[in-house]
């Protein structure tokens, strides 16, 4: 068994943890200071009032203390992370005009072959900057707008990202959204303009190839009224002995009678600190969704938030979290009713072995005019041995009299007459426990694009084998 | 009026997001108290306890804070020997007087296979002021059982803080109930330590918090032996503007093999204006467990509204009639007829 799974592991890093030599890449040095901000906004070539913002945020970074609360993020030292690290080479439209050894790189990860196959449009971020942005004809010929972050700034868009930029995720919040406000760069943005349907999704790929470096992305997405999108977040990265740290941003305006899903498969590699900030908020008669999928990572720090402002909004939210051996996953999500009739859904599951350690963090906010909402929260927690932790934290707040507030936490292990009813027909005792383990995800998986739901099936089915005894 | 000092209480053991605020609450209380003048009275069984320290190692749910507010307090002390199972419950009355801070602390140990009910009622004087702080620690011997009943119906200017602290030992069982009906603020504490296998613990807890006032509640619940079983139920009533804060952990420690726990919180909103926080969360360090949630929050069921309209009872009158009947579960879980009666009149009466 010892043997297999040593294979298994293998065939793990083959499919993300590979890297490629860094050859006259720029580097910021390690640290921040004033200067860094200075040099990275330079070479942004950002505009006054970026820079501008940029120093205020470092000044309240300096300023912030880290959370009482959470797991441990000792072992990241600030000092001895690179900030910005940008491969010597521009943006490309097209795959054949990025250097071979980037493409290569997003060829394993099955990149292009999902554009070509099933993706409206893809933007490809190789640790700071933008390697690739691309959109199909057709829905470009709609309206939409997906660049990277920087030629918005300096395009006719400009205005709008200065209107809405670190307005959702203000940098006062937290110390990791002060940090990413000061040194943020790459990231996506999307406008999708009044009615428009983006029938197939766009998807945004963030590799870090760099050891000791920070990602800082910034993805800024309006979907404006009566309008619909699907967008896709992959992350990978190779495992190094250094820490690496990926801090970035999501901020999503969500117009009126609008619809916006964002699906995410995180799957870092097990020396990163991932300390992500996404947040959206919701217009009247508009849904927001969210599939979220967590499996990698050393600490993650995740927990996307919705906000329904308007009058009848709602979200749903699905989510999976694996956390094997030195992993802790602190997931989950948070939820302000401001609006009234405004509902939202909630299901998360968590996984843990090999003395993984799954924190589900949730919250429920229902203010004092949320006349009318509704709200139905559920955990559900797998522990696969005791060697692992579970702990589930769901704070729910409720000010509203004519509102309904529901909350269900599970935790358990794999139920022994369920191995013994599978066994009983011919399966393995392994494969049974995998067959309930997939089983237990397939809320989540159902809900992603079929290559996603694929990825995540295999990932949990090789994280599986071995985890008998 | 006393002296007032800031104390910080009912911190939960694995925090959450600052600005929830629901971590932790930090209170302006009396800087310093004086023994309380209650009446008890000490059934036949129940012995006075020589030496309280017996109980210096038991914890409470509100926190060091607490505790050294209260270090040096007076602590009455009772004991009952193994095997004897006391039919008589304790009674301990509290009638509290204006303008003053009580301290208490109180120490039971109870013996292998006894059995005994201790029943705490705080009253005062109409439209009484004050503070009144007590804790309760309690050990509780192989196959024991042991009932704590605290009542809370002191004026509407009293601030409150009562802690309780629990070990149980083997197939030990013990069972707290805290009713709060009225009192401006009140900071209700548990901690139990379930120590030896198949030793079991339920909390009850109902409260009715009205106008401005405040009912801040912290329960912990410690799994370390096996089998062990976990039962929380709270009920509670807010209106006006008041504020309400629902702690409770339920900590699986590795080795707490096949134990169980659940909590479940009900809460009926009468207007807007509350504000109603709740984490209730559950720490998992072992596999073969099994730990449940389940919390509702908000209004009475449409169907019960209409069949209740139907039969033609005016909805706001169904909403009291619900706040009371809330109560009075709460009420009949105390084992104690005499102390249910008299109850259910207070809660009709309110």
């Amino acid at each position: 068994m010892a043997k297999e799974k040593t294979f298994v592991e293998d065939v793990q890093r083959d499919l993300y943890d590979f890297r490629d030599e860094e050859i006259d890449f720029y580097r910021v040095d390690t640290g921040l200071t004033e200067d860094i901000v200075l040099q990275i906004s330079e070479e942004k070539n950002d505009p006054e009032w970026m820079r501008d913002f940029r120093l205020k945020c470092l000044d309240i970074f300096n300023h912030s203390k880290m959370p009482p609360w959470g797991p441990s993020i000792d072992g990241l030292d600030l000092n001895n992370i690179v900030t910005y690290v940008k491969p010597k080479t521009g943006m490309a439209g097209k795959w054949e005009d990025v250097p071979e050894d980037i493409k290569n790189t997003f060829e394993r990860l099955g990149i292009p072959e999902a554009e070509r196959k099933s993706l409206a449009g893809v933007g490809a971020q190789y640790d700071s900057e933008l390697v690739y942005h691309n959109i199909r004809a057709e829905v470009a010929a709609q309206g939409v707008i997906y660049t990277d972050v920087e030629s918005a700034l300096h395009g006719p868009y400009g205005d709008m990202i200065k209107d809405h930029f670190m307005k959702l995720v203000l940098p006062t919040e937290h110390p990791f959204a002060a940090l990413h406000g000061a040194v943020w760069s790459g990231g996506s943005f999307v406008y999708v303009p009044p009615g428009v349907d983006v029938e197939i999704p766009l998807q945004s790929y963030f590799r870090l190839n760099a050891p000791g470096a920070g990602q800082f992305e910034h993805t800024l997405i309006i979907v404006d009224d009566r309008a619909k999108l699907h967008f896709i977040e992959g992350c990978s990265a190779p495992k190094y002995s250094v820490a690496n740290l990926h801090a970035g941003c999501v901020e999503i305006y969500v117009g009126d009678n609008a619809k916006m899903r964002y699906s995410t498969i995180e799957n870092w590699s097990k020396n990163m600190y991932n300390l992500n900030t996404k947040r959206v908020t919701v217009g009247a008669n508009s849904a927001m969704e969210w599939v979220s999928g967590s499996f990698g990572s050393h600490t993650s720090y995740l927990y996307p938030m919705t906000v329904l402002k308007g009058d009848h909004s709602k979200m749903d939210y699905t989510g999976i979290t694996f956390a094997g051996a030195g992993q802790e996953l602190d997931t989950g999500m948070k939820v302000n009713h401001i609006g009234k009739h405004t509902t939202s859904s909630v299901n998360t599951r968590s996984i843990c072995k090999d003395g993984g350690i799954s924190n589900t963090r949730t919250s429920v906010v229902i203010a004092p005019n949320a006349d009318e909402s509704k709200s139905i929260v559920g955990c559900t927690s797998l522990m696969l041995d005791s060697k692992s932790r579970s702990d589930t934290i769901p704070a729910i707040d409720v000010r509203n009299q004519n509102s309904d507030v529901g909350h269900e936490a599970k935790i358990g292990k794999i139920s022994d007459e369920a191995v013994f009813y599978l066994m009983s027909r011919g399966i393995s005792e392994e494969d049974a426990r995998a067959m309930i383990v997939s089983g237990f995800a397939e809320s989540v998986s159902k809900e992603l694009p079929l290559e996603y739901a694929v990825e995540m099936n295999n990932l949990i089915r090789l994280e599986m084998v071995g985890a008998i005894g | 009026m006393a002296e007032v000092k800031s104390i910080t209480l009912n911190r939960m053991k694995m925090l959450t997001w600052r600005w929830l605020k629901m971590n932790e609450r930090t209170v302006e209380f009396a800087a310093e108290g004086t023994a309380g003048a209650p009446d008890i009275l000490r059934p036949v069984g129940v012995e006075v306890l020589a030496d309280t320290a017996a109980v210096k190692d038991v914890k409470g749910g509100a926190g060091p804070q607490v505790d050294a507010l209260l270090e040096n307090a007076n602590t009455l002390g009772f004991c009952v020997a193994d095997g004897v199972e006391v039919k008589e419950p304790v009674r301990i009355r509290y009638d509290l007087s204006d303008g003053a801070s009580t301290f208490e602390k109180y120490a039971v140990v109870v013996g292998d296979h006894a059995k005994v009910t201790l029943i705490m009622d705080v009253a005062s004087a109409e439209n009484a002021e004050g503070y009144a702080a007590f804790q309760t620690h309690v050990k509780v011997g192989e196959g024991a059982v042991v009932n704590l009943v605290q009542i809370h119906r002191a004026a509407n200017g009293y601030h409150i803080i009562d802690d309780f602290g629990a070990e149980v030992a083997e197939t030990g069982a013990f069972h707290a109930i805290q009713i709060a009906f009225t009192g401006k603020e009140n900071d209700l504490g548990g901690h139990v330590e379930l120590l030896g296998d198949r030793a079991q613990t339920t909390i009850h807890s109902g409260y009715l918090t009205a106008d401005d006032h405040a009912m801040d509640i912290n329960y912990y619940v410690n799994h370390v032996g096996r089998e062990c079983q976990t039962d929380i139920y709270t009920s509670g009533v807010l209106r006006d503007r008041c504020y309400k804060v629902f702690r409770t952990t339920i900590d699986f420690q590795p080795g707490a093999v096949k134990s169980e726990g659940v909590e479940n919180e009900n809460v009926l909103l009468m207007n807007n204006g509350v504000t109603n926080k709740t984490v209730p969360t559950i720490l998992c360090g072992e596999e073969d467990v099994s730990g449940e949630h389940g919390c509702t929050v908000g209004r009475l069921a449409d169907d019960l509204i209409f069949y209740l309209e139907s039969r033609g009872i005016p909805n706001e009158e169904i909403y009291e009639m619900m706040a009371k009947a809330r109560l009075e579960a709460t009420i009949r879980q105390i084992p104690d007829e005499k102390t249910v009666e008299e109850l259910v009149e207070f809660n009709n009466n309110l």
